[in-house]
């Protein structure tokens, strides 16, 4: 039997305005097993990125239970949950979301200082990260003197250096051009034939196409849920 | 807090304040000018608190002997007022010095008193007490003393002298209280403005597992040292002005010795050690307030 890494059941995503209510989630059933590759599929305001920040504990679910690695998710204080997207969770966004102050292995570093790692091993595991995703002459360069994909790259560098059970990406490649996306899901392949969990969020086929699992969610409910391949 | 992270968060806070040094100087410009109004404050406060000191002792009581009182009750009342904690100063006058007195006051009329037997007159004791609201307690001790016949003050002049500086301690502490208010309201409206600028690089600190802990000390170090620095500048606003006026002055005052300014060295122990204090204290309890209140971690 497969390890669960997340087992995510009836959750429940209401968001209130006032009198207004908004279920963004409804009854959702999420098993992510080790070693998956799975995508997350939907249009606009189908309740994708809503998913991810239940998954990536940003966020609060309103009912149901999660546990993210035998770990239960809804009785932990925000202290708890940073830590563990410290520990067990690497994300990789759309709009690269790294420090522009800082250049690229500082970048890398940062989840580590929180982490409380000396900086010999930080520099050292950061260059690994760093190397892995090819980007070995860029590393002191600013993510505003390389390219969008080098700047993904380097986010793909700094979700794996603190060797997490889960990678989020949410639309990995939507800012990048068709070349720059098929390396990029070439690294995430590489990453899950290693043996990384992967959640991918997008709307678009080809990079779904990567994936081992393909989880179909419209107005809040899974449609779906197939394995590809 | 791990070691690491708290060097880091240290370094964050320092490095913040020249990294956006619009938002820093904004910061440190209200802070100085909220501190130094406050110094002028004090520092009027303390003045008027001294003049009042001053202006009280200046009608001085005036305890009367009986006419009839022999040389040991004089002796006793002498002893009663020396013996008085609260008396700063006094003087006994004989029957003839209140009587060349009393001539010098009625100048070209003083032939009325020729032939006046001056042993007539009785003795008189000129006190200055320490302060000025402890008038009616020092008259009814004094009135209680055997061959004290009456002890005289001017009470509605001593009452309004007290009354003044009641008025000016509760302006004080009352503006004091609406300028800390005013300067926590637009520290924590400064560092909001610079919190929402940085909104993207704390949602990125807590993507990579920041804590609230982290997220929040660069903040409250940044709002400390703009405290540090806004006092400073505050010190030397407030304190030089003052020095400026108190040399001004100087000439002016100089015949009235109640009427004097507290020397600089005198004040300002007081105006730096609440200038810091306060700045610091309201940086940082600005910041973390204002962090707590607008980055839901």
């Amino acid at each position: 039997m497969s390890e669960s890494v997340i087992s995510l059941k009836d959750c429940w995503k209401i968001y209130r305005t006032g009198e207004i209510e908004l279920t963004a989630l409804r009854e959702v059933y999420v098993e992510i097993n080790k070693g998956d590759f799975a995508v997350i599929m939907g249009p606009s305001g189908s309740g994708k990125s809503t998913l991810m920040n239940i998954i990536g504990c940003l966020d609060r679910m309103d009912r149901g239970e999660y546990l993210l690695n035998g770990s239960n998710i809804r009785q932990m204080r925000p202290n708890d949950l940073a830590l563990l997207r410290n520990q067990e969770i690497g994300f990789v966004f759309q709009s690269f979301n790294l420090l522009p102050k800082l250049d690229l292995i500082e970048n890398v570093e940062l989840p580590m200082i929180y982490a409380g790692i000396p900086r010999r091993e930080r520099n050292e595991r950061a260059m690994a990260a760093l190397e892995s995703v090819g980007l070995m002459p860029w590393i002191k360069h600013k993510p505003n003197e390389v390219s969008g994909g080098q700047k993904q790259r380097a986010a793909i560098a700094r979700s794996i250096v603190m060797k997490p059970a889960l990678l989020i990406a949410d639309e990995p490649t939507g800012n990048l051009d068709t070349k720059s996306s098929k390396e990029i899901m070439d690294i995430f392949t590489e990453l899950n034939r290693r043996g990384a969990t992967i959640i991918l969020i997008t709307h678009e086929d080809d990079i779904a196409a990567y994936a081992k699992r393909i989880i179909r969610i419209v107005d809040g409910r899974i449609t779906s849920d197939k394995a590809v391949g | 807090m791990r070691l690491a992270a708290a060097v880091h968060s240290l370094k964050e806070g320092i490095v913040s304040i020249v990294r956006h040094p619009l938002a820093s100087l904004a910061t440190v410009s209200t802070i100085t000018l909220m501190l130094s109004v406050m110094g002028a404050f004090l520092i009027f406060s303390e003045n008027a608190k001294e003049l009042a000191k001053g202006v009280s002792q200046q009608p001085p009581i005036l305890v009367w002997a009986e006419y009839d009182a022999d040389e040991d009750t004089i002796t006793a009342i002498d002893l009663a007022i020396s013996g008085n904690e609260n008396v700063k100063s006094y003087s006994m006058q004989t029957p003839e010095e209140n009587f060349e007195m009393f001539r010098e006051e009625l100048g070209e009329n003083a032939g009325v008193l020729d032939g006046f037997d001056p042993s007539l007159l009785p003795y008189t004791f000129t006190v200055q007490l320490e302060e000025a609201s402890l008038a009616d307690d020092f008259k009814l001790e004094l009135e209680g003393v055997p061959g004290v016949r009456k002890v005289e003050y001017s009470q509605p002049v001593t009452e309004f002298l007290n009354s003044i500086r009641l008025a000016v301690n509760s302006v004080t502490l009352i503006a004091f209280v609406i300028l800390c208010g005013v300067t926590l309201f637009i520290i924590s409206n400064m560092v909001r403005v610079t919190v929402l600028a940085r909104g993207e690089e704390i949602g990125i600190m807590k993507y990579v597992g920041a804590s609230n802990l982290y997220i929040r000390v660069p903040f409250i170090i940044e709002g400390s040292i703009a405290g540090f620095i806004g006092a400073m500048a505050a010190c030397a606003v407030s304190l030089g002005v003052y020095s400026s006026i108190l040399n001004r002055t100087a000439e002016t005052m100089n015949g009235i010795s109640f009427l004097k300014l507290m020397p600089v060295d005198q004040i300002s122990g007081k105006v730096i050690m609440i200038n810091f204090l306060l700045g610091i204290l309201i940086g940082a309890l600005g910041s973390a307030i204002s962090v707590r209140k607008y980055i839901k971690v």
